[in-house]
């Protein structure tokens, strides 16, 4: 097997930092190779320098052993190298169908031969075995269909080399088995991958060789099968990491979280998004909200820290009911938040790390005296947490936070509100876009907290987040609680079942509203 | 001496770092190729004149005929309306707010003060202060409006507050034809509103002794303050610091715990109310031979609101700048005044300002590009190099 694409000595500088340094990378035809490494450690730059979003200071690229020019990505287009995007580059209101042939569309007299780039589109369907209605809108379907229809869109213009930036992130469990199959399906039919990814046992299930980044620089390239999840996370993070991780056993304190009878009416589709949703959060716990994207967690979440109005019900925080109280007033009494979404929410990306570490603390004393904000203490803050929890950025505090890596950029929310004052830690999606070196700082952090006698209330769609960290475990199931249970006596195929809605307890039966009695009685008057 | 001399070179230095250089000299970028187009134009059009018509641009205020102090004073009496409209457009911009209805909150703004200033004789040596808050708060109200229909029904503000021009002027001529103002605050003849009282105009204060009978009074001092003000607002409050976090990200700030829908309405709002200042104060302004102004009653809207924008825009929204570009353009405009006695017509300076604003516009994007072009040139011999070693390297 002949090597389709060589990247040498490639190096690529921004300001403060090299972010290639010296790199050589070489892709097999008709290989998975996985680019493994910590956040920020060069690797999406590695890809888009060979997409030709950025210029490399120094170094070549060859493809088939000839030496080539991308300065841009239609010239890596023509190379035949297509690229799927963490975040997809997608027209919302195009048919899926549109969006594929966007760019590359087949003409007649100027006018859009549709109906041929439809068979060639539904051809193209069937022979790699993916799944996508072509005259669906984008708005409309789901995460995973979109991801197909980015893929759909490489095959399309005839690229052989495809790059994937991380492109389970964003998928549920069953999504990423089909993702696998499909890449294997791709390169079956002679196609060549690169797949960039934090999640381990992704790499081992699919791909034939991986090369590491660790700072800028290439730690090795290494055959899959001659290696083991242990020693790639020791060539990624420079030492060994710890997978389980050890909790003290709890110690339970007061009530600081409670909610009872919550509900939340989705505004389009006026259905419960949250049914009645009841339950507590001790001090010194670590609560999971386990559950299939789309069960109702995501508002649960923004209801719970003000974001969005509850329709009713009563959420108490210590003791005093905060239902009906300002997000400021929430965030000054207790409440520290880690967002599901990070760009939207939890950061404001033009502004600079300092301020975006002081984001909910600038308006109380000593970061504000008299309404005139201070200065001194604000970068005191931001210095000291960026040591503590090694946020690696270019310019240190003066960095734009956009220009940041995604997982950084999480570490800094992160850093934020672990380090508030708060009873109460609601932390969704805490991990999305970490790697392994980071996740194990970021749950160890966690842990600590609750130690300290924090009360952490975590929403996560990933299993594996759910039984490490977690004491006690409640499952979502379409807007409803349907089990409550300690982390220890639920094995992961059990919870699964309760994920998937095939078993339902009934908790808190006295809180809980008439229609779910109904609605299980019914399904087992139905058995 | 040395000493105070490395410590200004250290701070020189650290000076050419920060964003705020690299704006001023796109700034300065952008006005060089302006004047460059007019000079070219004024050669093309009139060759035989040019050199008094180009030596006439470049003296601007200096022109004036009782000399070029006075015509300092001149301009800075001139400008003064637009200081202050430019602050709002540069103030809602900073908040990240498109505030194009500037001139009809300049126009309520100049209708209430007056009001006051003509009808409230029994508030004596009040009034003009009077006055000059009423056209605040009518400016204030007016701009909340369109702020309040973007906070809650997402409505976009340019749309509104460009309908509120118009809303604005009809309101205020609709007043002022109705038989119960107009008989006892318009003059029939002229179809102007009556000057207002001689309590209510603003004092010259020092300025009559310092530029005699240019007609600069307090305002330019207010506008100075009003720009300080703003600008210690936007950079060291925490007021300031919310309104600029919902600008750059509505739901982060509202995650914050910012009140996003009263910082928006509140951005608008103070946006309005210096618009509406800047209307009282031009039409409470004491003025030359000491008439008064007068708003004519026609259904046009004020130009002075949407010359903010210019101003706005060329200063990058910095309230300090927007006192040095409005005395700039102040400046060329009184220049191609007088290059219409050599034969020229004004309106070259009009193009002159349009050029420099769609430079300074991109006087930024190009600086980064002209950077990157320059680089990739560099890149490419290397990389040509680069190749034909290692071509050689495989081939050995």
């Amino acid at each position: 097997m002949h090597n389709v694409i060589e990247m040498q000595h490639i190096t690529k500088i921004f300001p403060g930092i090299v972010a290639n340094d010296d790199v050589n990378f070489t892709l097999r035809k008709g290989e998975i190779h996985a680019l493994l490494g910590e956040n920020g450690a060069g690797k999406s730059t590695l890809m888009s320098i060979l997409f030709g979003m950025y210029i490399p200071e120094k170094g070549v690229i060859l493809k088939n052993g000839e030496p080539i020019q991308i300065l841009n990505p239609n010239d890596a287009n023509e190379q035949g190298i297509g690229m799927v995007h963490q975040h997809f580059k997608l027209v919302e209101v195009f048919t899926i169908l549109d969006n594929i042939i966007m760019g590359a569309e087949p003409t007649k007299y100027g006018f859009i031969k549709r109906k041929e780039a439809k068979e060639q589109i539904l051809e193209l369907c069937k022979q790699y075995e993916l799944l996508v209605d072509v005259d669906a809108k984008i708005q409309d379907v789901s995460v995973g269909m979109q991801q197909r229809t980015e893929i759909l869109k490489m095959l399309y213009r005839h690229n052989d080399i495809l790059i994937f930036d991380e492109p389970t992130a964003v998928l549920t469990p069953q999504e990423i088995n089909q993702l696998m199959i499909t890449m294997k399906n791709l390169v079956n039919e002679g196609k060549s991958i690169i797949f960039i990814t934090h999640k381990l046992d992704e790499i081992m299930e699919v791909c034939d060789r991986v090369t590491v980044l660790r700072r800028g620089k290439v730690i090795g390239t290494v055959d899959v099968k001659d290696t083991t999840k242990e020693e790639l996370s020791r060539m990624m993070v420079g030492r060994d990491v710890v997978f389980t991780i050890d909790k003290k056993p709890m110690q339970l304190g007061d009530v600081a979280l409670e909610v009872n009878d919550l509900t939340v009416l989705s505004d389009r589709t006026k259905k419960h998004v949250v049914d009645h949703v009841s339950f507590q959060v001790r001090k010194g716990e670590i609560v999971c909200i386990a559950g299939v994207d789309g069960n109702g967690q995501s508002e649960l979440g923004l209801v719970l820290s003000g974001l969005i109005k509850a329709t009713s019900g009563e959420i108490f925080l210590s003791g005093e009911d905060i239902t009906y109280k300002s997000i400021r007033y929430r965030n000054d009494h207790g409440l520290a938040h880690i967002p599901e979404d990070r760009h939207k929410h939890g950061l404001i990306l033009q502004d600079n790390l300092a301020n975006n570490l002081v984001l909910k603390k600038y308006h109380i004393e000593p970061f504000q005296k008299h309404g005139i904000i201070n200065k001194a203490p604000i970068m005191e803050l931001g210095d000291k947490l960026i040591d503590r929890y090694d946020i690696r950025s270019g310019q240190r505090l003066k960095t734009r936070v956009g220009s940041m890596s995604g997982g950084n950029q999480q570490k800094a929310i992160i850093a934020r509100e672990l380090d508030k004052d708060s009873d109460v830690l609601l932390s969704i999606q805490t991990v999305r876009g970490l790697d392994v070196g980071a996740v194990e700082f970021a749950h160890r952090q966690i842990i600590d907290a609750r130690d300290k006698g924090k009360a952490v209330l975590m929403i996560s769609f990933e299993l594996d987040e759910v039984m490490s960290v977690s004491d006690r475990i409640l499952v979502m199931y379409e807007g409803q609680i349907v089990k409550n249970v300690m982390a220890n006596d639920i094995t992961v195929e059990e919870l699964g079942l309760y994920m998937a809605g095939v078993k339902k307890d009934i908790v808190y039966p006295d809180r809980l509203s008439e229609p779910m009695i109904e609605k299980v009685e019914e399904e087992q008057a139905h058995e | 001496m040395s000493e105070f001399k490395a410590k200004l070179s250290r701070m020189w230095l650290k000076y050419k770092e920060t964003d705020g250089f690299h704006t001023l000299m796109g700034s300065l970028f952008a006005i060089g190729v302006g004047l460059l187009i007019g000079i070219i134009l004024i050669v093309l059009v009139n060759p035989s004149e040019s050199g008094e018509g180009i030596f006439r641009l470049i003296k601007g205020f200096m022109n004036h005929p009782r000399g070029a102090w006075i015509g300092l004073g001149q301009l800075l009496y001139r400008i003064t309306p637009l200081i202050f409209t430019g602050l709002a457009v540069a103030f809602a911009f900073k908040t990240g707010l498109f505030n194009i209805g500037a001139s009809g909150q300049y126009t309520v703004g100049l209708f209430a003060a007056s009001m006051v200033g003509i009808l409230g004789d029994s508030l004596g040596g009040f009034q003009w202060i009077i006055a000059v808050f009423a056209g605040m708060a009518a400016g204030f109200i007016w701009g909340a409006i369109p702020g309040i229909f973007k906070a809650f029904f997402n409505v976009h503000e340019v749309i509104t507050s460009i309908m509120f021009n118009y809303i604005g002027m009809y309101l205020v001529n609709g007043l002022l034809n109705a038989d119960f103002l107009r008989t006892r605050v318009v003059n029939g003849t002229t179809n102007r509103t009556l000057v207002v009282d001689q309590a209510a105009r603003t004092p010259y204060g020092p300025f009559n002794a310092i530029f005699p009978n240019s007609g600069l009074d307090i305002s330019f001092l207010i506008a100075v303050a009003a720009a300080i003000i703003l600008f210690l607002v936007l950079n060291k409050t925490v007021f300031g610091r919310e309104l600029k976090s919902v600008g750059m990200n509505r739901d982060a700030a509202k995650y914050s715990g910012v009140n996003e829908k009263r910082a928006l309405i509140l951005s608008m709002a103070i946006s309005g109310m210096i618009a509406g200042l800047g209307g009282a104060l031009f039409i409470l302004a004491p003025s030359t031979r000491n008439l008064g102004n007068a708003y004519a009653i026609e259904n046009i809207i004020l130009p002075a609101g949407f010359n903010g924008i210019p101003v706005a825009l060329l200063a990058n929204s910095n309230p300090l700048g927007v006192i040095l570009s409005t005395i700039f353009i102040g400046h060329i405009s009184l220049g191609g005044l007088s290059m219409q006695s050599v034969g020229f017509v004004s309106e070259i300076v009009d193009i002159i300002i349009g050029v420099i604003l769609y430079f300074s516009a991109f006087a930024l994007i190009m600086t980064q590009y002209l950077g990157k072009v320059k680089d990739r040139i560099a890149k490419k011999k290397q990389d040509s190099l680069k190749t034909e070693d290692v071509v050689k390297e495989g081939e050995e």
